[in-house]
């Protein structure tokens, strides 16, 4: 019997075999029969693995009755190469110590080693040889079996062994031990393994042009027929099987079978193992569902060793209501699945229906634990989200009338007006004045002193009316210098409100001033649109920015703006303005000039930190600040105006609202140690 | 006439002056009254000066002055209108791209020109010799040296990185820390001026209206 030696496994087949039967690459043509070596090797193998098998249904027949013998192959009818095994282990026994008897070797349900030769059979009807028929017929005798198994299919490693023994001598290739027990190991049946299971790759499964073996042919590997037949009396003998993994056994699978890739990925799924159980196995299924309790309870045990999730005390109670997830169904409740995708699949897992995942959201949650603060949070962030009018209403609703608090508005009030009104009949009181005059107003002072009396000045407001006041007074002090030295005065304002107000300033210095002729020396040049754009506009390109003045009279025809066509022809630029931003803009643009202009800013007090940086770096000339920075200007002048005369009443409530705030921040600070609740409450 | 419109408005200021003070005994019909005047006339005042200062000045005007150029900003704002409706708002996206387009850029490049270099110009200055004309170089140095410290610092304090740490929370490194505790201080005086700012214009603001309530009283008495 000639062979092939697969090149790339190292396997032999079939001469008839195109493709291995085990990598399924392709093969060389035939080689010679088993070496002698080799045989040698199958031989002492045999001889020191203990080919003990499992009852199984197939070997049932045999355990019903005993005195139903299987007829075995004679020497003719089987083939050359189990009659060269026998030959050799024949020569082995009477070389050798007599050695214990391999145990018993009972078929299993499914073919472990087929050696099934397509087409060399002797029998022309059933392509099957002779001796293979002969114990398909023994098996027919038999009584019936209950069920036929369904997992039949040929193992791929035992027919290397089959093969094996037709190497030649010549063709002798070495092979190691260990590749011979890994060809056998398969084979070979412990007492504690499964039920055999498909020991079939992927591949094999998928080649369907192989030739399969029939699935009734159930022949051990090898047939030692004189091993299998007192076997059969001693199956009642074998002691009950002890598993040693649970678990593996679960899944199907066997110590040794999970040390193969190839079993593996070919177990049925767990659910259809059970069912297909044996029934020799069937009488360890307590075993089984005793370690089905101990995984369970190892389940629990790791469950709760598991560090319990740090939730807000907020969510806790949320997690409670809502973490439970609902509970599936019972495995195994359902075997087959009715709807879905996986209709009539068995073995599924069961899924959860989707109204059932949908959260129930409690809005309130009376054991919730909310602190105060997350109260008031959750409070205010409400009110927030309400509308205006709807908030104040429920702010009204919600704070009690605290008649102590109203009145003591009412007191700093009054205290507040009584310091502001004294000085005006207190005609004594003049207030303390000061002495060193802050350098931004000395330098603001000097740039107007130098102006040019032919060059305009641009007057470029933006403020609101609630600080008109304020700047009134601080812008005063400029525009009064600026009127008295004759100097024209073109007004642009990026708000509509200090467009209006600054022309009211404008027009209230020149009446302070009969010599100056308000008409022929002020221009409106009106609201300036735009915001930054505008100001960048107006930076660049002044006469196109504003084109014409508030009475739709063209720049271009005034005979002073006339030669304006850069912001440097400008004197001077003086911002008017409460905010600090606004103020920054507008330095931004101007610096971008090529030709600067100096710049003076007449702004609020709020605004003075934040351009004092502006000044220090020289990209403003100077600044006036709120009421002292007018005083100062004032006084540098020797001109006294609103600011020295108010400026009394500005000290006093300056004070008093020192004193107020040192005194209410000591009781606060006070009662806030003392009842630490009062700080988280307010 | 002139002096009866003038005390009228005198009148009409010191009453609306006083329901605005009226807010001090709580929320009530007056103040309330007097709000809704400001917002009604500032809505007001803020529609007619834009008709009149922006749309007959800038676009009537040149139009019949046969400026075609304005017909641009004419087209631009029509499509800005359409942002009205819910579907024809795609239409207002490319005036409101330029819009967004145009102030991004001159803002970011004002920021950049003028408030970015010109204050590194400034806080170099100080180290410049003969830049300064008041108090000698060396106290220039050490006023520089103060800036230039308190500039870092407060860069510091608002550096947030922190370096990891094996089996410990990621911490500053020291001179960082230092230097953050330095800045708080500069951070805390610079709010507190801008409080003290904020205060003074409040009190201004009230010493001025306290001015005018009293002229008012005292030129009707009289």
């Amino acid at each position: 019997m000639a062979d092939i030696r697969c090149l790339v496994c190292d396997r032999l087949n079939d001469e008839s075999a195109e493709r291995c039967w085990f990598c399924h690459s392709m093969l060389p043509k035939a080689t010679g029969p088993l070496t002698r070596h080799e045989r040698e090797k199958l031989a002492n193998f045999y001889k020191k693995q203990p080919l003990v098998k499992n009852p199984s249904p197939a070997a049932e027949p045999e355990k019903t009755d005993e005195n139903t013998v299987p007829q075995t192959p004679s020497n003719e009818d089987i083939p050359d190469w189990l009659a060269r095994i026998r030959k050799l282990k024949e020569e082995d026994q009477k070389s050798s110590i007599p050695e214990e008897p391999l145990p018993p070797e009972p078929q299993t349900d499914k073919p472990t080693s087929v050696t099934e030769e397509p087409e060399k059979p002797p029998s022309v009807e059933t392509g099957i040889p002779d001796w293979l028929y002969n114990l398909r017929e023994t098996a027919a005798n038999t009584p019936a079996e209950p069920s036929e198994p369904t997992h039949s299919k040929k193992p791929a490693i035992d027919e290397s062994l089959a093969f094996r023994g037709s190497l030649r001598d010549d063709e002798y290739q070495p092979l190691g031990e260990e590749e011979v027990a890994a060809l056998l190991n398969p084979l070979i049946l412990q007492p504690s393994e499964a039920p055999p299971v498909e020991n079939v790759s992927a591949d094999h499964m998928e080649d369907q042009s192989q030739p399969e073996p029939p699935e009734h042919i159930t022949v051990s590997n090898p047939p030692h027929e004189e091993d299998l037949i007192p076997s059969i009396p001693q199956l009642e003998e074998i002691p009950p099987i002890e598993l040693e993994e649970p678990l593996a056994i679960e899944r199907g699978e066997s110590p040794e079978f999970a040390s193969s890739p190839p079993i593996k990925e070919d177990l049925p799924p767990f659910p259809s193992f059970l069912e297909e159980l044996p029934d020799w196995l069937s009488k360890e299924s307590p075993l089984i569902e005793e370690a089905e309790k101990s995984t369970e309870s190892e389940a629990s045990q790791a469950e709760k060793e598991l560090e319990k999730a740090a939730l807000p005390s907020w969510l806790s109670p949320h997690h409670k209501e809502e973490g439970t997830a609902p509970v599936p169904p019972a495995a195994g409740a359902e075997e087959f699945t009715e709807e879905g995708v996986l209709a009539g699949i068995s073995g599924t897992l069961p899924g959860i229906e989707i109204k059932d995942r949908a959260l129930k959201i409690h809005p309130f949650m009376p054991d919730a634990s909310v602190s105060a603060m997350q109260q008031q949070n959750a409070q205010l962030f409400q009110q927030l989200l309400q509308p205006a009018g709807t908030r104040l209403l429920a702010e009204k609703a919600a704070k009690p009338h605290h008649r102590g608090e109203k009145i003591l508005r009412l007191v700093i009030t009054l205290l507040l007006l009584l310091g502001v009104i004294y000085p005006f009949f207190a005609g004594s009181f003049t207030g303390v004045f000061p002495v060193l005059y802050p350098a931004e107003v000395v330098a603001s002072l000097g740039v107007i002193q130098n102006l040019p009396a032919e060059k305009p000045v641009l007057i470029a407001a933006h403020f609101e009316a609630a600080l008109a006041g304020e700047l009134n007074w601080t812008a005063q002090s400029v525009l009064d210098h600026l009127v008295s030295r004759g100097v024209p005065i073109a007004i642009t304002s990026t708000n509509v409100t200090g467009y209006a107000m600054v022309n009211q300033f404008v027009e209230q210095a020149a009446a302070r001033q009969p010599t100056y002729a308000l008409e022929e020396k002020v221009f409106n040049l009106g609201y300036l649109p735009g915001g930054t754009i505008g100001m960048g506009a107006i930076v660049n390109h002044p006469l196109a920015a504003l084109p014409l003045t508030t009475n739709l009279q063209p720049v271009t025809d005034l005979p002073i703006l006339n030669a304006i066509h850069s912001l440097s022809d400008y004197g001077s630029v003086i911002l008017v303005t409460d905010s600090p931003e606004i103020a920054r803009t507008w330095i931004e643009q101007i610096n971008q000039l090529d030709a600067p202009v100096s710049v003076i800013a007449v702004v609020s007090a709020q605004a003075a930190p934040l351009l004092q940086p502006y000044f220090d770096s020289g990209q403003i000339s100077g600044y006036v600040s709120g009421l002292n920075g007018a005083l100062s200007y004032e006084l540098l002048r020797l001109v006294p105006g609103q600011a020295f005369q108010r400026f009394s009443s500005y000290q006093i409530a300056l004070l008093l609202t020192a004193v107020i705030l040192f005194i209410g921040g000591m009781i606060y600070f006070i009662l806030g140690s003392v009842t630490p609740s009062a700080k988280g409450g307010g | 006439m002139r002096l009866e419109s003038d005390i009228i408005w005198l009148l009409v200021s010191f009453f609306l002056t006083v329901m605005v003070f009226s807010y001090l005994l709580g929320d009530n019909p007056f103040f309330r009254f007097v709000s809704a005047i400001f917002i009604g006339i500032t809505a007001g005042y803020f529609a007619v000066v834009i008709l009149y200062q922006v749309l007959i000045t800038r676009l009537a005007v040149p139009l019949f002055q046969g400026s075609m150029i304005t017909l641009v900003p004419l087209f631009l704002s029509g499509l800005l209108l359409m942002k009205l409706s819910p579907q024809l708002t795609r239409l207002g996206g490319p005036s409101m791209a330029l819009l967004v387009g145009v102030g991004a850029a001159v803002a970011v490049g004002g920021a950049v020109l003028g408030t970015l270099f010109g204050q590194v110009r400034g806080a170099l200055s100080f180290f410049v010799p003969g830049s300064g004309d008041e108090g000698g170089s060396a106290i220039r140095i050490i006023e520089g040296i103060f800036f230039l410290i308190g500039t870092l610092a407060t860069l510091a304090y608002f550096n947030f990185g922190a370096r990891q740490k094996k089996e410990a929370d990621p911490r500053q490194t020291k001179l960082m820390a230092v230097f953050a505790a330095i800045g708080k201080i500069f951070i805390a005086i610079t709010l507190g001026a801008v409080f003290a700012g904020v205060l003074t214009a409040a009190v201004s603001a009230l010493v001025e209206r306290s001015d005018f309530l009293i002229s008012t009283i005292i030129t009707l008495v009289r």
